[in-house]
């Protein structure tokens, strides 16, 4: 049963964990992500390769496989937790609920099957109507993403449509049941530029005409900057900054984000070598102690060897480190002010 | 081109032909595989229409030659009436060559198709399931493959005794664990793939994904191995034959054991080994022929 309750945003993940048990060890892909997405809105969620994006959306549609498994935490769809629904519930709610698209368009269609079979696939499997009706709601579908020709379009197989093509196919798949809410795993991340834009220019529009929420992963923050409302920034399997879009480009706290923002080339501007965080992704297998991001970062000091806490720093402002708000390093002892130094002190204090 | 002028290039719109229709057209013009064409339709034409093309009953005894002394025994060397000569009991060689075609197709389609079947489901189950029944499976699949194919169809007819179906079923056996592994491989390879977790995430119930987003993606190969192993069928069909386990009924003319019950007059009548042998031949060299073909054709990577 579900009750739609206006004041619950329609995604929440909490506190969710999923883990990678390898002959190696234990990967700790996703340790500890809350995030929520309201009604309609776009969360942006960078970060680089391996750092927990992907997982998290797997997580939210039950896909992850062997050695992979979900660990702890909860994903509540409108306050129903989709990790406790049975498997045929989970079913139904890919796809009509929550839809997907990958960013390898040119893998992501069964080469067997024509355009027009899979989207007809998509439609019958949530909705009781016939066979034929599924077929016209497919052209109908590629029309709307903007293919010409959809009649024809559909009788073809993959390999006959471009790069292109073939994203705007994922998408009109992905719609076909009007889902609430869309996850986009690097939508335009295989595409050429022009490409790019022309589906993120549909996305959008999309967004609006059916009043859909996106989850749109990307390491792309000029997607990001395009498309988002709020933005999750994820390292190593944790969240550690997220915010609207507009702070978190205006007023980046964490060094992480201002290092991303930083390694952005800009038009106009006369610079010899792009700025580059330095050092890379810690090993999975042998994450550091403490801050996960000290080794690489400028402003590391002795308190980051405890973990530093996700806290609110400004209203809706959230970052996992241990400067102050204006982006000063702590001041410890009795000069020291505010919640944030107190906490500092008291985990330096503590015995590690 | 003169100055000025513009070449226009139309591109027609493609008609949309499929997979399948490609693959057919990359098939026609392979030389080699038009080739097996031929000789598989000549092998399958004779099968079929074995009693159109024999002039005579193939299990019945001929006169021996007018001009020949009496007392004398078979064989014979061909004549007008008996074109392959005629073997040790009188019987019309020709006749015996076309309907042992029959025999020949009967046993290796048979035997390939229930190979198919078994091991295309040994490999389902163990790529679908993983883990301990994939393990279990696979292991009984590699103890199979590590006997010589011919050995093992041997002991299987020692076993059953001899006969046609029991040959069948000792040549899908030693046929079987190939498109167990081969099945099982593609569909290990296509879990991964990134259109069937697209399907999973559109909500395809696990049976529908197997049976309708992974099986038909993992048939290419089968179907080639299926054509290849026509051809080794057809040849262990006709060994198990010579090494004299062929039908216990020596009126059945198969092509193994006339070669066999031919050896002692290898000087003396050549002709008795020549067209049967020829005939065994031209069936397997088809199939082959097709199988090769039929894989270039199927996987465009292996274009030149």
């Amino acid at each position: 049963m579900t009750v739609h309750r206006s004041d619950r945003p329609l995604l929440e993940i909490q506190d969710l964990r999923t883990h990678f048990f390898t002959q190696d060890g234990t990967v700790k892909a996703v340790d500890g992500v809350s995030y929520e997405i309201g009604d309609g809105k776009t969360v942006g969620v960078v970060g680089e390769s391996g750092c927990g994006k992907s997982i998290t959306a797997l997580s939210v549609m039950r896909l992850i496989e062997q050695p992979g498994r979900i660990v702890g935490g909860s994903v509540l769809l409108r306050g129903r937790d989709l990790l406790r629904v049975d498997d045929a519930e989970m079913r139904d709610i890919r796809g009509n609920q929550i839809s997907m698209i990958f960013q390898e368009p040119m893998t992501s269609l069964n080469p067997v099957y024509t355009c027009g079979d899979q989207i007809s696939e998509a439609v019958s499997l949530h909705e009781a109507v016939g066979r034929r009706q599924a077929w016209e709601r497919a052209v109908e579908m590629l029309q709307l993403v903007g293919i010409p020709d959809p009649a024809r379009r559909a009788k073809q197989y993959p390999h006959e449509l471009s790069g292109g093509m073939r994203q705007r196919v994922m998408i009109a798949m992905a719609l076909s049941t009007n889902p609430e809410l869309l996850i986009a795993d690097e939508p335009t991340t295989a595409l050429d530029v022009t490409i790019q834009a022309q589906i993120l220019e549909l996305m959008k529009s999309l967004r609006e005409r059916n009043r859909m929420a996106i989850m749109l992963i990307t390491h792309d923050l000029g997607v990001i900057a395009e498309m988002a409302d709020d933005v999750v920034v994820m390292y190593a399997g944790q969240v550690v900054e997220q915010s609207d879009a507009d702070t978190v480009f205006a007023k980046p706290h964490h060094p992480y984000t201002t290092g991303l923002l930083a390694s952005i080339p800009r038009l106009g501007e006369k610079r010899q070598r792009l700025e580059v965080i330095q050092g890379v992704v810690p090993n999975p297998l042998n994450l550091p102690k403490g801050c996960l991001f000290k080794r690489r970062c400028p402003h590391a000091m002795p308190v980051c060897d405890t973990p530093p806490p996700l806290q609110e720093i400004a209203r809706g402002h959230l970052s996992r480190c241990w400067l102050t708000p204006a982006g000063e390093p702590p001041a410890v002892g009795p000069e020291a002010t505010g919640e944030l130094a107190e906490a500092a002190a008291s985990a330096l204090q503590a015995p590690a | 081109m003169a100055s000025g002028t513009v070449a226009v290039v139309r591109v027609a719109p493609r008609a949309s032909r499929g997979l399948w229709g490609d693959a057919w057209r990359r098939l026609l013009r392979n030389r080699p595989a038009l080739l097996g064409f031929v000789f598989i339709g000549v092998f399958v034409g004779t099968a079929v229409f074995a009693p159109l093309l024999a002039p005579h009953d193939p299990g019945a005894l001929y006169p021996p030659p007018p001009d020949a002394s009496s007392g004398a025994t078979g064989p014979y060397p061909p004549r007008p009436e008996h074109l392959m000569g005629q073997d040790l009991q009188g019987r019309d060689e020709f006749t015996r060559v076309v309907y042992g075609a029959r025999i020949s197709l009967l046993v290796g389609l048979g035997s390939v198709i229930f190979g198919v079947i078994i091991g295309g489901f040994v490999g389902a189950i163990a790529g679908a399931a993983g883990g301990r029944a994939d393990n279990v499976l696979m292991r009984v699949v590699d103890v199979l493959l590590a006997i010589p194919g011919i050995l093992l169809a041997i002991g299987i007819v020692a076993w059953l005794d001899r006969g046609l179906p029991q040959i069948t079923i000792a040549v899908a056996v030693t046929n079987a664990p190939i498109f167990a592994r081969l099945l099982r491989g593609g569909l290990l390879a296509i879990r991964e793939s990134d259109y069937v977790l697209a399907a999973r995430s559109v909500g395809v119930p696990t049976r529908r994904l197997l049976l309708r987003h992974m099986l038909p993606n993992s048939l290419t190969p089968i179907i080639v191995a299926a054509t290849l192993a026509l051809a080794t069928a057809i040849i262990d069909v006709a060994g198990l034959g010579f090494l004299g386990l062929g039908p216990p009924d020596p009126r059945t003319p198969e092509w193994g054991t006339m070669l066999t019950d031919s050896t002692k007059f290898l000087r003396a009548a050549p002709y008795l080994i020549f067209f049967p042998g020829l005939a065994i031949v031209i069936s397997a060299v088809g199939f082959n022929l097709l199988g090769d073909g039929l894989r270039e054709s199927l996987d465009p990577r292996l274009k030149k």
